[in-house]
């Protein structure tokens, strides 16, 4: 009888074993290359603990790999945000609000190494910094980070990512209680690059 | 008589030793400050404090990167390497550097003030009514997924003012590292990681004894690590490399030195009494030099104390000038041989002390006490070979000196014979026409940092820990005066817009200041004043509506009243503070800001020059200022003492006798820097100080040579020889040492003393009129 439970113990261990789903994710190539763009809409719910109600934004943004991300929220606050490696700059109405190099502010260009990894599915990067523990949702995957050494410079809990052919959503629980909840829709490959405006936003981030 | 001055010289010596004794026994201790040799009027004692406690705190630091595969092999490693050097019990782990955590320590400390902390760019929106375009760009923050403001600092901050003060801080003075666990880990370009152990001395960082400990801790466990990569930074590392190289080269050229003399005067004299005597004599010198010097200057420096008691060993001509008088014409009888030489000594002295004297007209505190050290020790030195020598050198018979005066015959005979003439002719000439044309040539320098022959296997290591840290000490920094931290950071503020604008121009890579991290006081309320009234006032509610805070709080700030942000409470949370204020022994505060890349330091100057408070210090530049104006000042003095010589020759043997005398001494000074310039050796302080020596030497071959009557003229080229010989077996090995002033030094003497002997015999030409 004993025997018995430990098979079904151990089958059923061997059924769920995530490093199953591990391996056919990490197989995947990154969804989009160098040259391209992923553009898509988003709605992001941000959850901060001891506040009445969600804070609620919809957007698009476009990921260009090694180039930049550019993340454009239109309600409630029209705002663009464009990060590089060489930094971040936030504009409103043709107004620049701020603008960081990654000398100063270290922390944002890791943010977008993350962003651009876990929407281009780039998960070979991601695993250098994250734990990785996948495990299947229905046709979709379900994938949980959860950082190495402490993190880093995020101040990232767990970051959960699901996804079918492109990321559906991402779930990032930071230090703190606080979460954001982010829903993509409309995804798609932009195999023209970047446009004038776009590339004059994103090596804004350098000057 | 003479036997009254003999028993008197007893006592005096006795005398110099007994208060010597007290004042060792007193803690005799000797200034070692380099900034104490500047002149008092531009040393400024209180800032000199603050330059000092800086420095003191530099050189008790140091660094060492522990290097890995990966971060698991650094760490293990680094844990061997700390357990090792922190059990000597001469360190203590210093935390000032870690930038590691500072971003989360900048927030738990800020976040209480962030009304009162704004950018500059923030504080003049507010002042030009521009609050809104910040309530925007606070919303648009909060918004952003590239927000990392969590709900603790949006309630307390809802206009994200921190954010932007802490974008608009200095990027930090290191690179960040990785935290793991206590450890802050470094990844190079290989991928390799290294651990950063940040150490402070407890004990003195020159004591070798200290710096054996250390290395040898450190050598052990590298042992243990097989092999894992120590990278090694501090004053501590190099000082203990100098030191073991001056160990060697001392034995060395010390042990080949005091060989070469003793045999020297053993072969010449047949006797060991010559060796002892003229030791006795130099000894002598010393003691009474170093007993005038702590009786007349509150605190004799390193620096004089060594040249002063150098220039004593010029008295080894006297000595051996009174034992060749054995082997003269007139007989054995020590009165008689005293007679003979006692002209040529006191005049010898005479001249030297003239010149020395004129030390005492510089500015230059070192200058003084080197020419009262050197004056007292070569006057006692000298009395000695006069009062003791005839009683104590009685020995040496004529028939032990045959060898050595055929040798000072041969020379001789070459000297006065007609025919050898024209080749003495040329060759003289040949050396003048070499000298003058290699002043040409000749190329100043004043810059400390090319004396310096550090350990290439250390310069390496530093390199290495700059490009993998990018800590790069600051060359240059501003020391601000200030009565509390409060004003000092208030005076900070008023300097930063000038260092800003300096660094606009180009002036300047960049600063670090305290100010930059803490606003002062007077800023701080003034900026509260201006949040409340310009953006909570008018958008508090608003701000808080659209973000959804349900209970309103106090606005922004958990502080209270006229509670300030000061230097003390965020010293604790970010240690790399400390390093930016320092306090002297006697309670004076002065803040520091170091500058990077300073490429227009009378910009800087003439930035500051208002600043009362405000000095630019400039180590580096101050020591070689410092060389300069020594260097100038000997030069002048070499000047001023040919004059006075010149003088003293003329009245002693009338005009041309007086030039032939001076001769040797002045050729001797001119040629040997145009010569040395022909091999590529520059011309330093070191260099000018070696001359003063060679004019003393060059003037006492040339006095003996010119007092020599016919008949002892091969018993004086003799002891010229003899002295000559000693000088270059003393100072002309220091040739060989690697370090640069001590090398210098020893090739100026080298060469110096060589055209002294080769010019001398010039002052044989009968004078004018019979010695008085």
């Amino acid at each position: 009888m004993k025997a018995f439970a430990a098979a079904t113990i151990f089958l059923a261990y061997l059924l769920n074993a995530p490093s199953s789903y591990a391996a056919e994710v990490a197989s995947r190539a990154p969804l989009v290359q160098h040259g391209q763009v992923l553009r898509g809409e988003f709605v992001q719910h941000r959850h901060l603990a001891g506040f009445g109600a969600p804070l609620r934004s919809t957007g698009q943004f476009s990921v260009a790999p090694g180039e930049g991300l550019i993340w454009k929220s239109l309600v409630p606050i029209p705002t663009t945000v464009a990060i590089s490696l060489h930094g971040l700059v936030q504009t409103s109405g043709g107004t620049e609000l701020m603008r960081l190099s990654a000398v100063q502010a270290p922390q944002f260009a890791q943010f977008y190494r993350f962003l651009e990894a876990a929407l281009a599915g780039d998960w070979n990067a991601l695993a250098e910094r994250y734990d990785i523990v996948t495990s299947r949702d229905g046709e979709g995957h379900v994938i949980l980070l959860r950082p190495k050494n402490g993190g880093g410079m995020l101040p990232f809990e767990s970051v959960t990512i699901t996804l079918d052919r492109f990321v559906t959503g991402i779930v990032i629980d930071r230090h703190g209680g606080d979460s954001d909840r982010i829903r993509f829709s409309g995804i798609a490959v932009d195999e023209g690059g970047l446009g004038d405006g776009e590339r004059t936003l994103l090596e804004s981030t350098a000057q | 008589m003479i036997g009254l001055f003999r028993a008197l010289w007893v006592g005096v010596v006795i005398a110099a030793l007994v208060y010597l004794g007290f004042a060792v026994a007193d803690g005799l201790r000797f200034d070692t400050d380099m900034l104490a040799l500047v002149p008092p009027a531009e040393q400024e004692p209180e800032y000199r404090a603050a330059v000092n406690a800086l420095s003191a705190d530099f050189e008790r630091r140091f660094v060492l990167l522990v290097g890995g595969e990966d971060d698991r092999n650094a760490i293990a490693a680094a844990r061997i390497v700390a357990r090792a050097v922190e059990g000597t019990g001469h360190v203590e782990r210093n935390t000032a550097l870690s930038p590691s955590g500072a971003r989360s320590a900048l927030l738990d400390l800020y976040l209480p003030y962030a009304g009162q902390l704004l950018s500059s760019d923030d504080r003049r929106r507010l002042r030009q009514d521009q609050g809104e375009a910040i309530a925007q760009r606070a919303l648009a923050q909060i918004f952003s997924p590239a927000s990392f403001a969590t709900s603790r600092q949006i309630r307390q901050d809802p206009f994200q003012l921190l954010p932007a003060f802490l974008a608009s801080l200095p990027p930090p003075p290191m690179r960040e590292a990785r935290q793991v666990g206590p450890d802050q880990i470094y990844s190079d370009e290989a991928g390799r990681s290294w651990v950063l152990l940040d150490y402070r001395l407890l004990a003195e960082p020159y004591a070798l004894r200290v710096q054996r400990r250390i290395e040898s801790a450190l050598a052990s466990a590298e042992r243990d690590n097989g092999g894992a990569p120590v990278l090694r930074l501090g004053t501590l590392f190099f000082a203990q490399s100098g030191a073991e190289t001056s160990l060697r080269e001392m034995s060395l050229i010390g042990g080949a030195s005091l060989a070469g003399i003793v045999a020297l005067l053993v072969w010449t004299f047949r006797s060991i009494g010559p060796v002892w005597q003229s030791v006795l004599a130099l000894l002598t010198g010393v003691v009474c030099a170093v007993a005038v010097g702590t009786a007349l200057f509150p605190r004799l420096h390193v620096v004089a104390l060594l040249f002063g008691t150098t220039l004593i060993g010029t008295t080894i001509d006297y000595c051996m000038h009174y034992f060749c008088t054995a082997f003269g014409p007139g007989g054995a009888s020590a009165q008689a041989r005293l007679r003979h030489i006692l002209p040529g000594v006191i005049l010898g002295v005479v001249t030297t002390l003239i010149g020395y004297a004129a030390l005492v007209l510089a500015p230059f505190p070192g200058l003084r006490q080197i020419a009262v050290v050197s004056s007292a020790g070569i006057a006692a030195a000298a009395l000695t070979v006069l009062l003791w020598f005839p009683v104590l050198n009685r020995r040496i018979t004529v028939s032990r000196g045959r060898l050595p005066m055929s040798i000072a015959g041969l020379a001789y005979h070459w000297l006065r014979r007609p025919r050898y003439r024209l080749v003495r002719s040329c060759l003289a000439m040949g050396v003048v026409v070499a000298g003058m044309a290699g002043i040409a040539l000749l190329q100043i320098n004043d810059d400390i940092r090319t004396m310096q022959a550090a350990d290439a296997r250390l310069l390496d290591e530093q390199r290495r820990v700059r490009e993998i840290t990018g800590l790069a000490p600051a060359l240059q920094y501003i020391l601000l005066a200030a009565p509390d931290h409060g004003a000092a950071l208030q005076r900070e503020e008023r300097l930063r817009s000038r260092l800003e604008r300096l660094r606009g121009q180009g002036a300047i890579d960049g600063f670090t200041m305290a100010a930059s991290f803490i606003p002062s006081p007077a800023r701080q309320l003034e900026d509260r004043s201006l949040v409340r009234q310009k953006l909570e006032g008018p958008m508090l509610a608003r701000q808080r509506a659209h973000l959804g805070l349900l209970a309103p709080k106090a606005p922004g700030r958990e502080v209270s009243g006229d509670t300030v942000l000061t230097f003390e409470e965020s010293s604790v949370s970010l240690p790399f503070l400390k390093n930016l204020a320092v306090t002297t022994e006697d309670g004076g505060l002065f803040h520091v800001v170091p500058l990077r890349g300073v490429k227009d330091e009378q910009a800087v100057q003439r930035a500051i020059v208002d600043l009362s408070a405000a000095r630019l210090v400039d180590p580096v530049g101050g020591v070689n200022k410092l060389l300069a104006d020594y260097r100038r000042w000997a030069v002048g003095i070499l000047a001023l003492s040919v004059g006075l010589m010149f003088a003293l020759l003329v009245w002693r043997y009338r005009l041309l006798g007086g030039v032939r005398a001076l001769f040797a001494p002045v050729a001797a000074i001119v040629l040997t820097p145009g010569l040395l310039a022909l091999v590529g050796h520059s011309f330093s302080c070191f260099d000018a100080m070696a001359l003063i020596l060679v004019l003393a030497v060059g003037a006492d071959y040339a006095i003996f040579c010119a007092e020599a009557s016919q008949a002892w003229r091969r018993v004086t080229l003799l002891a010229i020889l003899l002295a000559a010989l000693t000088s270059m077996l003393s100072f002309g090995l220091l040739a060989f040492s690697s370090n640069f002033a001590v090398a210098s030094f020893g090739f100026t003497m080298l060469v110096g003393v060589l055209l002294s002997l080769i010019f001398a015999p010039v002052a044989f030409a009968r004078p004018t009129r019979p010695p008085k």
